[in-house]
């Protein structure tokens, strides 16, 4: 009788099992990479928004401090965007005919708010608050980068769950579960 | 009930083999995105400077109106959304606390079922020709229906709409009529009067069919004025008694040291048996007629009950309070007040303050539709059984659509879409403000009316400012009213009364008095009131306080009446009075009186939701007899949240009479306190431990914590059938027990036990422990297995079959963006409103200070009129932490060694007492 298998067979499968194994280690750790990188976690990628706001003018040049817009950094959960009419405060004196803006302008007039684009934001089931974070010393710059030096801010922090919790362990007790270590500090 | 399902819900995976491919790619791709919000949202702020700041709640005052009288209530709302209602404490109606039906109220804002836009035969229409239609009536008479009111802006309108119709007439539409009480005041003392109670000065309290901490009125301040008597029994304060004669227990009836099971229709021989009582004792005298005294008699089985009630009230001159329910006829309403007035009470405990003249009653309404004088009727917020005939204009104007076959079908707005104003029981005024613009094009009660009185501008604050030019001249004062919820002193002054003849009296008595065999006694329903809250699912889903029936109603009776009947749990009875017929299941309940059928109103209404269980209301009532009952032998489904009522001997609810009590107060140190472990310590880190006292002696079941908890926990509904199946979602459920006459509610939520065992057995780490005590349930990490309920000795786990909450309707803008809607296929339970600890820690950390006693208040705490529930850290000094020290204290199932973190105190009632 002929041999069934060539004397190839052998070697054949082998390699087979070897791309089946690889196959399935890629399967499972190219998405555990992927959402790591910057691309997975949409880092450094510039937003481009409606209004042609640049920060580096406002923060650089006018030394506007951050609270000044973003009032609710320091008491609330929420940071906030500006209402309309804090631009306007400024802006229905200064560049009042400058054609980047219109939109302002036209969000005043009309009573339609302008529609910024979010940069930073996390899960709909993390209760993220502004407030403790700043008023127990943790700077701006610390999630946000140096915002004074982006013309459109981009997300320089990638926010996931070990981003975080790298920071609330290094607060003095490691992995022990602690107040701000514990599912429902962030988790409700 | 099988193919019209009472709520939708997909409750089979019905998906495709395509389908199934399509999840399976969804899957990957969620699983490269994971837990990453990727930037591209679209934000919008405002364009001017918003009161509110996102994530952040702001709360208003309002005031709900039920049944004519007003609550005072907080709105907490999100961005402008409502999402929760509070008690206000500043409103002597609430002190901070609510009924169920406060707490379901916000729902019915958010109903899907509410009418969106005016209808005229079936064809859209607009406001404008709806205010053309009336501004040229039809010839004949114009009528008004309303429900009762005290608005003062309401009532200038009316008055203005009366003389720009002279034609128009008002009916009031009220189902479940006061007027007995009104009318008893004026055989008593010759003037309509409502009694003001003040149960916190009361040392004895007797009930003769008066729920009142229940379903009346001023029933959540009652309840916190009489459980102030109770809850002081380890301080020693004195303990107000409690005598009920009624036959179906009511949330009243549970605290009730003695309660005597009564029929309703026998409430008018008992009153005279009490009178004869005080008399022979020569504690109050009133001359009634021997032949009264006798047929009185001859109808009260167990007179041992009355000797006890007369002795208490001898011992407690003017320190007493007798009441008599709605159903009760004027004239037992009339000696109740004259043995009020006798014993000393009037000026001491009770007042009286003084109603407006009758309402003109919807039967005089029909006689004049009869007799074809009417040629229109316009019914407000109230859904009347009328025959119409040929009116030739109707209109109905409500939430939903009603039975009320109108023409013109107009959409009414929620009270927390209007502006208006109350008064409460006690006279109390307070300004309903709107906590959202109208979510569809309707208009409020007010401004229909204004409409028809021809007010041009429909601008009801402007209306309502109106009303209210003379208290409130200023704007500073009128700003101080809508910020504190109340208008400052004008609770009604209390009125001299003067007893009158007592020969009226006596007639009607006489009249009450009848034997006619089995009586249908007719009662509002502990959830859905007189049937304006059967639209809404909360209060359907809610469980009754004593049988724990959901979805519908029943015919309740005692175990020799369903003895007699051959009937028991879920066999169909059909009722028959009259041209009437009703088909009802059968629950039999431990401490119903004899001959006598209690069947609850409100249900058996049109509408989506409405329409479960038997309209009670075709009897006619509130107390019929010679109607005809029979078991048809078909049995009806039920969907009861506890079935079996007794403790078979298990040490748990325990009750405690006060004598023995005091005389061995540590009768339960075996169920507390440390026991052996093979787990160790838990390390009881510097931060504060969360923890709940619950006391029994002052929970009357009364089921507001339940809905408390399900508005701010986001907790779905899940129908009729789910409930069959024991799938129920609360989170609360109330447990209750009847040992002997005594009826325990003992409120079971999670324990947050110090060794949980559910924590031991969740394969995933979903549920863990947090440093300050609390069993905490990730449902992200949640894969479902069922472990942790299956250990848990509370069953007080809730598992989500399906995703009760998918797909959003406008109903999920009633969502508490704090706290997740959870998925399909994850567990949930109590989490101690985990939530407003959160909040009050962030917000003690941002002041830079520490948390103060009392600063976290659970949304179950918050709502419960009695205060049986407190919570707070085990570190503070409060009343909480006071009462675990208290020798009531137990842990429920202590032998297990789970370390409840919430603890009870034991019923303490005092049936040997005089």
């Amino acid at each position: 009788v002929a041999a069934v298998f060539s004397r190839r067979a052998n070697t054949v499968f082998a390699i087979v099992l070897v791309a089946l194994a690889t196959v399935v280690v890629v399967a499972i750790a190219a998405p555990m990479v992927m959402v790591r990188t910057p691309y997975g976690t949409d880092r450094f990628s510039p937003v481009t928004q409606p209004v042609a706001f640049d920060h580096r003018h406002h923060v650089r040049d006018d030394a506007i401090d951050c609270i000044y817009c973003h009032s609710g950094a320091e008491t609330q959960a929420s940071a906030g965007i500006p209402t309309t009419e804090l631009c306007m405060g400024c802006h229905g004196q200064v560049w009042i005919t400058s054609p980047r803006l219109e939109p302002v302008r036209q969000s005043w007039e009309t009573g339609v708010a302008i529609g910024w684009v979010r940069v930073y934001d996390v899960p709909d089931h993390v209760y993220f608050h502004h407030g403790v974070h700043v008023s127990n010393g943790v700077a701006c710059a610390r999630c946000h980068g140096d915002v004074e030096n982006q013309a459109r801010v981009q997300r320089v922090t990638p926010l996931t769950m070990k981003w975080c919790l790298d920071c609330h362990r290094d607060q003095g007790q490691g992995r022990a579960i602690t107040r701000i270590t514990t599912c429902s500090a962030c988790h409700r | 009930m099988s193919d019209d399902e009472p709520i939708k819900l997909r409750t089979r995976a019905e998906i495709t083999r395509r389908e199934l491919i399509e999840l399976f790619a969804a899957g990957v791709a969620l699983l490269k995105t994971g837990c990453i919000e990727r930037t591209g949202e679209e934000i919008r702020p405002s364009v001017r400077r918003a009161e509110s700041h996102p994530g952040t709640p702001r709360f208003y005052a309002t005031t709900m109106t039920v049944d004519g009288y007003g609550t005072g209530l907080l709105v907490e709302t999100h961005a402008g959304r409502p999402t929760k209602l509070e008690g206000n404490p500043a409103h002597p109606a609430s002190l901070g606390a609510t009924t169920a039906q406060h707490q379901a109220a916000i729902l019915d804002l958010y109903d899907p079922h509410r009418l969106r836009a005016p209808e005229h035969a079936g064809v859209p229409s607009s406001w404008e020709r709806f205010v053309r239609a009336i501004a040229t009536p039809p010839p004949g008479e114009l009528w008004l229906v309303l429900p009762p009111d005290g608005s003062r802006a309401v009532a200038a309108m009316v008055a203005r709409a009366t003389a720009r119709f002279p034609q128009l007439r008002v009916a009031t539409c009220e189902p479940i009529a006061r007027d007995q009480i009104y009318r008893g005041s004026e055989l008593a003392f010759g003037a309509r009067l409502e009694p003001q109670l003040a149960l916190d000065r009361a040392d004895v309290v007797v009930s003769l069919d008066a729920d009142l901490l229940g379903s009346m009125p001023m029933s959540v301040r009652w309840s916190r004025d009489f459980a102030g008597r109770r809850s002081t029994v380890d301080a020693g304060g004195s303990f107000a008694r409690l005598y009920v004669a009624e036959p179906m227990p009511t949330p009243t009836g549970s605290l009730a040291d003695l309660r005597l099971p009564l029929r309703a229709g026998d409430i008018a021989a008992a009153c005279v048996v009490l009178a004869d009582g005080l008399a022979r004792a020569g504690v109050a005298s009133i001359g009634l007629p021997d032949g009264l005294r006798t047929a009185a008699r001859r109808r009260i089985p167990n007179i041992g009950w009355f000797e006890r009630v007369v002795q208490s009230l001898a011992r407690a001159p003017r320190r007493s309070v007798i009441a008599a329910g709605e159903r009760q006829p004027a004239a037992v309403h009339a000696l109740v007040h004259r043995l009020g007035f006798a014993l000393g009470n009037v000026g001491a405990t009770t007042s009286f303050t003084a109603v407006p003249p009758a309402g003109t009653p919807l039967s005089e309404l029909q006689r004049a539709i009869d007799a074809g004088r009417v040629g229109a009727v316009i019914a407000i917020e109230c859904d009347p059984t009328l025959r119409l005939g040929r009116v030739p204009l109707t209109v109905h104007a409500d939430l939903r659509t009603g039975s009320m076959p109108a023409a013109w079908k107009l959409p009414l707005s929620h009270f927390l879409e209007a502006w208006g104003d109350a008064r409460a029981y006690d006279g109390t005024a307070s300004l309903i403000q709107p906590a959202i613009r109208p979510l569809h094009d309707s208009r409020s009660r007010l401004q229909i009316v204004a409409m028809l009185a021809g007010v041009a501008a429909y601008d009801d604050r402007a209306l309502v400012r109106d009303a209210w030019r003379v208290e409130l001249a200023s704007d500073a004062a009128w700003n101080a009213a809508l910020a504190e919820g109340v208008i400052a002193e004008t609770a009604a002054p209390a009125v001299a009364v003067a007893p009158r003849g007592d020969a009226e009296i006596v007639a009607g008595l006489a009249a009450a008095i009848v034997d006619q065999g089995l009586e249908i006694d007719l009662a509002p329903s502990p959830s859905v009131g007189d049937g304006r809250f059967a639209g809404n699912p909360w209060l359907q889903e809610l469980p009754h306080p004593i049988t724990k029936q959901t979805w519908g109603n029943a015919a309740l009776l005692s175990t020799t009446t369903a003895q007699l009947l051959g009937v028991e749990d879920g066999d169909a009875l059909r009722i028959s009075s009259g041209d009437a017929k009703l088909v009802l299941p059968a629950i039999v309940v431990a401490g119903h009186a004899d001959e006598a059928i209690t069947i609850e109103l409100g249900y058996g209404k049109r509408g989506p939701i409405a329409d479960v269980g038997a309209n009670g209301y075709l009897l006619g009532g509130p107390i019929v007899r010679g109607a005809e009952v029979v078991a048809t032998g078909n049995r009806i489904t039920l969907a009861r949240t506890q079935q079996e009522f007794g403790r078979h001997d298990r040490e748990t609810a325990f009750v405690l009479e006060l004598g023995d009590y005091r005389a061995h107060p540590d009768q339960l140190s075996h169920h507390r306190g440390a026991q052996p472990t093979l787990l160790g310590e838990r390390e009881k880190s510097d931060v504060l431990q969360w923890a709940m006292t619950i006391d029994t002696t002052i929970c009357t079941g009364c089921s507001s914590c339940v809905v408390a908890c399900q508005a701010e926990n986001n907790i779905p509904v899940v129908g009729f059938d789910e409930v069959r199946r024991g799938r129920e979602m609360h989170w609360i459920r109330i447990d209750t027990y009847v040992e002997g006459d005594a009826i325990v509610h003992q409120p079971m939520l999670c324990q947050h036990c110090e060794h949980a065992p559910c924590e031991y057995v969740c394969p995933v780490f979903a549920t863990t422990h947090s440093p300050d005590g609390l069993n905490e349930m990730t449902y992200n990490r949640c894969v479902g297995t069922r472990f942790c309920s299956n250990n848990c000795p509370y069953k007080v786990r809730r598992f989500n079959w399906f995703g009760y909450d998918r797909p959003a309707t406008i109903a999920s803008l009633q969502h508490n963006p704090d706290v997740t809607v959870r998925a399909r296929g994850v567990m949930e339970k109590c989490t101690y409103c985990v939530q407003r600890i959160r909040a009050a820690e962030i917000r003690s950390r941002v002041e830079k200070r520490e948390i103060a006693p009392g600063e976290v208040v659970t949304a179950c705490q918050q709502a419960c009129p009695t205060n049986a529930i407190t919570f707070g850290a085990l570190q503070h000094d409060t009343a909480m932490t006071r009462a675990r020290k208290s020798p009531r204290a137990y842990a429920a199932l202590h032998e297990l060694g789970a370390r409840p973190r919430t603890i009870y105190l034991a019923k303490v009632r005092d049936p040997e007492g005089r």
